[in-house]
């Protein structure tokens, strides 16, 4: 099982406790501090680290270097920005920004495709073009984050989840899917069962045995994880977001069939401990 | 099961994906009149679209109105007309000048989404202290939804922060307290980066004495997510401190006990911005014990009204 730092710390996210987040997210108020944080945490033996595309998140990803051995998983978009756009100015502003702000051959193509079609599928190589820096290393991976994931599984439009993992693999990376959905995500990757690039999929979704978080239910996101689908599964949120005891719950999550874990901390000697008993015989 | 859908905005798009998420053999229409939007709409949801409602002549089993407060009315009253057994309407329900239903007859179908009632960290507090033993309640709500200035209605009287934030905070209050007769001592407005208001402060008292006061900021910078809070004082000493992922119990300033989110953990079929969004819409398909009635959400903005014309607003 691969072992992944995740960035929640860096940006204030705290499931179990908002106070907790924004003082977190104060030790992590530089660029600097936060690539520091990355490379010690890859240097104690972690796989990789996942990093949201945000401004900082861009921003390290375009400037930074880290150890080639090590696993880069980038999530996009940053939903917070387009939340705000869509409350300030409506749906549509969202789409005239992608298209405003992506390169213009891009545009040119994506554009064309998406005025002529009207199908959303092609905004897909738009957005990523867009929320992807140019200096992310080839063969890393992409996730779609949970809210534009689980959105499409609500409007039943799986295809552009196809259209995602494609193109992205079609851009020299490997793809992941972010949802808190993964039962009903993987009734959409039934349809694609041959494909190719299953073997490169990860799906992350909540896991941990408080069950906090895990829809639609422990039992079944359990059973789901025994039935291993083609693609690669990885646990987030192990420790409910903080509320468990960490050992028990590192017991927990190796005796299920996953192939990552993603976890973060704002502690090195936390990530250290924690990565001990995730090695532990 | 027929569904109808007035606006496909942010929240009519969340309540179109749960519902489907939730059973997909639900029947959508959707009123959409922007052009562009409906035009794109179309192309890429499994529903019947349309520019507005004048060839829908037959009733729906629900209908939800996710338009701007300033036409709730007017399409509440469409859809009465037409026989619709459930309307559900998004807060606040036509803004804070609705303070009266005279022309609706029958309002006991009518539903509004105040979906923080559905929070667990609330439904934990609606069943374990009784609002009769309460002596203050405080209730808050930072974000920082407004960077720039809006534009379009989310500029005018029926947005600004009491209205589309405030009006949960509100709701929360009236619903655990089961009483909305109070007075306001003391209201403050101010504008920062929209024309109306962006925070509000208020001070009420309840006819039983309790008392009540109120901080919504929806411009806080150092704020990454929106966050609602509530602080209940009990007769006897104790304190419930009160956010969407914890309650923390005192008693006479010692911390007493916590419990937690992960404590009320519970699942739903389909998750898409929260358990309490998921919960709302189930509750409307299903038997209505939470939801916020009309009556109810006509509370709410009775208050806001008050508060935003007390004579000692000094933004105003």
């Amino acid at each position: 099982m691969k072992i992944i730092l995740g960035d929640n710390q860096f940006f204030g996210v705290n499931h179990f406790d908002l106070n907790k987040g924004e003082k977190t997210k104060l030790k992590f108020d530089t660029k600097l501090k936060i690539e520091s944080f990355i490379k010690d945490s890859l240097e104690i033996g972690l796989d990789g680290f996942m990093i949201n595309s945000n401004d900082i998140g861009y921003d390290i990803i375009s400037g930074c270097e880290f150890d080639n051995s090590k696993e880069t998983h980038y999530s996009i978009p940053y939903p917070h920005k387009y939340a705000s756009m869509i409350n300030e100015k409506g749906m549509i502003s969202l789409l005239r920004y992608v298209i405003k702000n992506t390169s213009f051959i891009k545009n040119i193509i994506g554009g064309i495709k998406l005025i002529s079609t009207q199908n959303l599928r092609s905004i897909t190589p738009l957005a990523l073009d867009l929320e992807v820096p140019k200096d992310l290393k080839k063969g890393s991976y992409i996730h779609l984050q949970n809210i534009i994931t689980d959105l499409l599984i609500g409007m039943g439009r799986g295809d552009i989840l196809i259209e995602f993992i494609k193109y992205v693999v079609k851009m020299g990376y490997k793809p992941g899917i972010i949802t808190l959905n993964p039962i009903m995500l993987d009734n959409f990757l039934k349809n694609e069962k041959d494909a190719i690039w299953l073997k490169d999929l990860i799906v992350c979704f909540n896991i941990n045995k408080e069950g906090f978080n895990v829809f639609p239910s422990l039992e079944s996101v359990e059973c789901f994880i025994e039935n291993r689908p083609k693609y690669k599964l990885m646990g987030m949120s192990v420790f409910a977001s903080g509320a468990s005891n960490i050992p028990e719950s590192v017991k927990y999550i190796k005796k299920l069939n996953l192939d990552y874990v993603v976890f973060g901390s704002s502690k090195i000697e936390n990530i250290n401990s924690n990565l001990n008993l995730f090695n532990k015989k | 099961m027929k569904i109808l859908i007035y606006g496909f905005g942010r929240m009519g798009l969340t309540h179109f994906s749960i519902l489907n998420g939730l059973n997909p053999d639900l029947e959508f229409s959707v009123i959409e009149p922007n052009k562009i939007l409906r035009s794109i709409l179309k192309k890429n949801i499994n529903a019947n679209f349309y520019a507005d409602d004048s060839t829908l002549k037959e009733a729906f089993d629900i209908t939800l109105i996710t338009t701007p407060p300033s036409i709730h009315i007017q399409l509440l009253e469409k859809s009465k007309n037409r026989g619709d057994k459930k309307i559900f309407i998004e807060k606040p329900f036509g803004g804070f000048t609705n303070t009266n239903l005279d022309h609706i007859i029958e309002s006991n179908n009518i539903f509004i989404g105040y979906v923080l009632r559905f929070n667990p960290c609330i439904q934990w507090i609606k069943a374990n202290i009784n609002p009769l033993d309460i002596k203050s309640i405080h209730g808050q709500y930072l974000s920082n939804t407004i960077e720039k200035k809006p534009t379009g209605w989310r500029n005018g009287s029926f947005s600004g922060v009491l209205n589309e934030m405030g009006s949960h905070v509100i709701d929360l209050i009236l619903y655990i307290l089961e009483d909305d007769n109070m007075d306001v001592l003391f209201s403050k407005k101010e504008s920062i980066v929209s024309d109306v208001d962006d925070i509000v402060e208020a001070k009420l008292k309840t006819s039983n004495d309790i008392s009540i006061s109120m901080y919504f900021n929806w411009v806080k910078k150092d704020v990454r997510k929106p966050i609602f809070g509530l602080e209940i004082e009990m007769k006897d000493g104790h304190k419930y401190s009160i956010d969407q992922q914890q309650i923390n119990k005192y008693n006479n300033g010692k911390f007493v006990k916590k419990v937690a989110i992960t404590d009320l953990a519970k699942a739903v079929p389909y998750y898409l911005r929260g358990v309490d969004f998921t919960d709302q819409m189930s509750d409307l398909l299903a038997n209505q014990k939470i939801i916020a009635s009309a009556n109810n959400a006509l509370g709410v903005n009775i208050l806001m009204e008050k508060i935003l014309n007390h004579e000692n607003n000094t933004g105003r």
